[in-house]
């Protein structure tokens, strides 16, 4: 179920380097960053769906846990911390973003030409990242928290602030909608069709 | 009954739908950040965080001089706390079984010599489980290290060495047959160093694979040589004659190999 951190995972423990950082050791920073950059990016990357958009905000977000280290605060699990950190650093981005009355996701600079070239391999991906973005945002984050980031309903819960029936009725409602999608796309002929001559 | 039957549905419902959709999510793929990403982001995070700090930032020469305890944490951290516990773990357990075996098993006039060659087997396996070949991302965080590589990788051999040594103590004291503990301490502590620092060298010389073969090689050759050949064995009785000279003379190798090993550290890091 989850996206693999790519980073060796007998080397976990984000709790003791957490520790180590907020005593002063600068090395556990490294080691804490590189067993999470790529899943991190994973998650807010699928949330703002813009590459430089979703780089500047890992860094928001690794530059918080760095000053929370900093001053010496050490989180119980590490884990559903850097997640709640992530996603208030993306509301506070999408917050600035309707400001400046730009769209909140930046997704529809995707870049397309992908999708007809590489139609085949990417229609799939095409569809679910559409069908996703029909849903509301916090229902989407309880799914990807779910889905990519390998984490319990109880650390989602702590990561969205909410109680645990409440995250389980977000991914049940998701995916339902999402079901509700693929139902009709099948029934409208085939989603593929629709990828393929450029309603993508 | 109604409400504890609506609830395992619910429940069950999501599991479905979970399961369902499990295969198909892993369709929304992202790109992947390389390792030389990691690398800018952790100094782009690091300067950004320590602008005002810059100037009082630490030296290298410093470390070296009073910073071997930053140096063991530094390691500690660069591969985990579950990492450490694994490699002690495989080394508690083998030390007991080789201890318990000498102990009870072994008639008590061979015990000394087979207690000299499960423990130098122990660590020639401890070193190429703790020295094994590390991903990219690490290596690279090895080689930018604040710490000299030379000065990293003596400290893990110190620390996996050092380990194993305190491990092993008590036995040099319960092993039966041995008149003289501290002899005897002394008679297989100079095998543990020697083939931890072989293990140790040809594998930052050569790598592990060829590093574990030559020294199991080394490790047999020394066990048949005690049957055929005891003058130039390692595993024998301290009454043997041979025994301090080949000590000595084993001593000396590993202490030239590891002088060898950090001159051509130096050169490299120039």
């Amino acid at each position: 179920m989850s996206e693999s951190d790519g980073a060796d995972r007998s080397i976990e423990n984000d709790e003791a380097s957490m520790r180590e950082l907020a005593e002063g050791n600068h090395h556990a920073f490294d080691a804490l960053v590189f067993r999470h950059h790529r899943s991190l990016f994973g998650y807010i990357y699928r949330l703002v769906l813009h590459e430089r958009t979703a780089e500047d905000l890992v860094q928001e977000t690794l530059m918080r846990v760095f000053q929370q280290a900093e001053e010496g605060f050490v989180p119980e699990r590490f884990k559903p911390w850097l997640y709640r950190i992530a996603t208030n650093v993306c509301k506070d981005h999408w917050k600035k973003a309707s400001t400046r009355h730009e769209r909140p996701m930046e997704w529809l600079q995707e870049p397309k030409g992908e999708v007809v070239t590489f139609a085949d391999r990417h229609a799939d991906r095409q569809w679910l990242v559409e069908a996703l973005h029909t849903l509301s945002i916090p229902n989407r984050m309880a799914l990807y928290l779910r889905f990519y980031q390998d984490l319990t309903y109880g650390e989602i819960a702590e990561v969205l602030d909410l109680p645990i029936n409440t995250v389980k009725s977000r991914v049940s409602r998701g995916l339902k909608a999402l079901e509700n999608h693929l139902n009709e796309a099948n029934d409208e002929g085939g989603w593929e069709c629709e990828v393929r001559t450029g309603r993508a | 009954m109604r409400g504890g039957g609506s609830v395992k549905s619910e429940r069950e419902e999501l599991d479905e739908l979970e399961k369902k959709w499990m295969s198909r999510m892993t369709s929304f793929t992202t790109p992947v950040p390389t390792p030389e990403d990691t690398l800018d982001l952790i100094a782009r995070v690091k300067e950004q965080a320590q602008k005002p700090e810059k100037q009082a930032e630490v030296a290298p020469s410093d470390h070296q001089t009073g910073g071997w305890m930053d140096l063991i944490i530094s390691q500690w951290s660069f591969y985990g706390m579950r990492s450490w516990l694994m490699s002690a773990g495989w080394m508690i357990c083998f030390s007991l079984m080789i201890g318990a075996q000498s102990i009870t098993i072994v008639p008590k006039d061979e015990a000394g010599v087979f207690w000299i060659q499960a423990v130098t087997l122990t660590i020639v396996l401890s070193i190429a489980y703790t020295f094994r070949p590390q991903n990219e991302g690490m290596a690279m965080l090895e080689r930018l290290s604040v710490y000299s590589l030379a000065a990293q990788t003596f400290v893990r051999l110190c620390m996996v060495m050092g380990f194993q040594w305190i491990l092993a103590i008590p036995f040099s004291f319960v092993i039966p047959g041995l008149d003289n503990g501290w002899l005897f301490l002394w008679q297989w502590t100079i095998p543990l160093f020697f083939f931890a620092v072989i293990t140790f060298v040809m594998a930052e010389r050569w790598g592990m694979g060829a590093s574990l073969s030559v020294s199991l090689m080394i490790w047999g050759g020394q066990w048949f040589a005690r049957k055929v050949l005891p003058e130039v064995s390692l595993m024998v009785q301290t009454e043997e004659l041979s025994f301090r000279p080949v000590q000595l003379v084993s001593l000396v190798v590993a202490f030239l190999l590891l002088g060898a090993w950090y001159i051509s550290q130096r050169r490299r890091e120039i």
